[in-house]
């Protein structure tokens, strides 16, 4: 986090409405991302996107230490993302065509490549996944990961650790066929 | 030194950084010299890589920016008036409890003695300038210093905000 964003963050606080904007430029792909990676459907990934920050805006004067801002959001995302899954139980993920790229050209092999991972991430458990999408995506340490999802150090190695098993797995696989 | 199991919760906490210093650095070595290991970490790193570019290719639509921010404006905008008719109400319930303060207690009784006397004190003076029978120039020579006045003040008000500060 740099002093700009520990800056903006600060003026938030105080019901700066150009800073809270400001933020939310800096961090709307933060968040999103955070959301597409547990929910697996763009919609419901901007839906999530929006309650987050909607969240955010109610309740950043409680924010103790401005530092402490990306695990605070992430916290809130994940929660969010969780939620939102639970209440959409049979919604299925988008199909890989839907789903928006970066800016650039993939190439195709590629392209085949993003495909088998995102087929292997949508079949992990929503637990596994949530907590391989914040290490690989945000790199928080176990300590910050334990404290966003409210769950032991012990518990999040152990997850991570089932989460890429079963994703090396399930890409052999898919390289086999 | 055992080699590192690809399957291993250790292997996973050797990517990540999380095991104790000694315990990284005995590790290191022995990877540097074991092919076997260097090609499971090997292999767990391409898995890792693959996992971020998936994740870090997905990007929102280019209006989900300006749906938050008119969401939260929103907001802003009902806390602000919420926050003034709550003023407000204050305000006013803070007045009609100075009013009534006034009117019933002894402050109140000599506040109105005051106004009484002011009041007789000015209908006298328009009884006795009635009698003159010049209430119509009074008048108007009352009105031209109360214009004049406000005239004088307005100018001088204005004189000043156009003075330059240095």
């Amino acid at each position: 986090m740099t002093e700009d964003d520990i800056l903006l963050v600060q003026s938030a606080k105080r019901g700066n409405m150009e800073a809270f904007s400001a933020i939310v430029a800096n961090y709307k792909d933060f968040v999103y991302r955070t959301a597409y990676g547990i929910c697996r459907n763009r919609s419901d990934a901007e839906d999530v996107t929006q309650d987050t920050f909607i969240k955010v805006y109610q309740a950043i004067k409680t924010l103790r230490d401005a530092r402490t801002f990306p695990s605070w959001i992430a916290r809130i995302a994940v929660r969010r993302a969780l939620d939102y899954r639970e209440r959409q139980q049979n919604r299925r993920a988008d199909p890989l065509e839907d789903t928006r790229l970066a800016d650039g050209v993939i190439p195709h092999e590629q392209a085949e490549v993003r495909m088998d991972i995102e087929q292997a991430m949508a079949t992990l458990a929503v637990d596994h996944r949530t907590v391989l999408v914040l290490r690989e995506l945000h790199g928080f340490n176990y300590e910050e990961l334990a404290q966003i999802l409210d769950i032991p150090v012990g518990t999040v190695r152990s997850r991570l650790h089932h989460a890429r098993l079963q994703l090396r797995a399930l890409l052999k696989e898919g390289g086999a066929k | 030194m055992t080699h590192i199991d690809i399957s291993s919760e250790r292997l996973s906490a050797f990517l990540d950084g999380e095991l104790t210093p000694s315990d990284m650095d005995q590790l290191s070595s022995h990877i540097a010299e074991c092919p076997d290991c260097q090609n499971a970490v090997a292999e767990a790193r391409r898995v890792r890589e693959l996992i971020q570019l998936s994740l870090a290719a997905s990007t929102p639509s280019s209006t989900l920016q300006e749906r938050i921010l008119a969401s939260v404006t929103r907001l802003h905008q009902e806390a602000q008036a919420r926050r003034l008719v709550v003023m407000y109400t204050f305000c006013l319930a803070l007045v009609i409890a100075g009013v009534t303060w006034m009117v019933f207690s002894p402050i109140g009784r000599f506040l109105r003695l005051v106004f009484r006397l002011l009041f007789t004190a000015v209908d006298s003076v328009f009884r006795v300038v009635a009698s003159t029978g010049l209430v119509w120039p009074s008048v108007i020579v009352a009105s031209s210093f109360i214009l004049g006045g406000l005239a004088v003040a307005a100018v001088v008000r204005m004189l000043k905000s156009s003075e330059v500060t240095v």
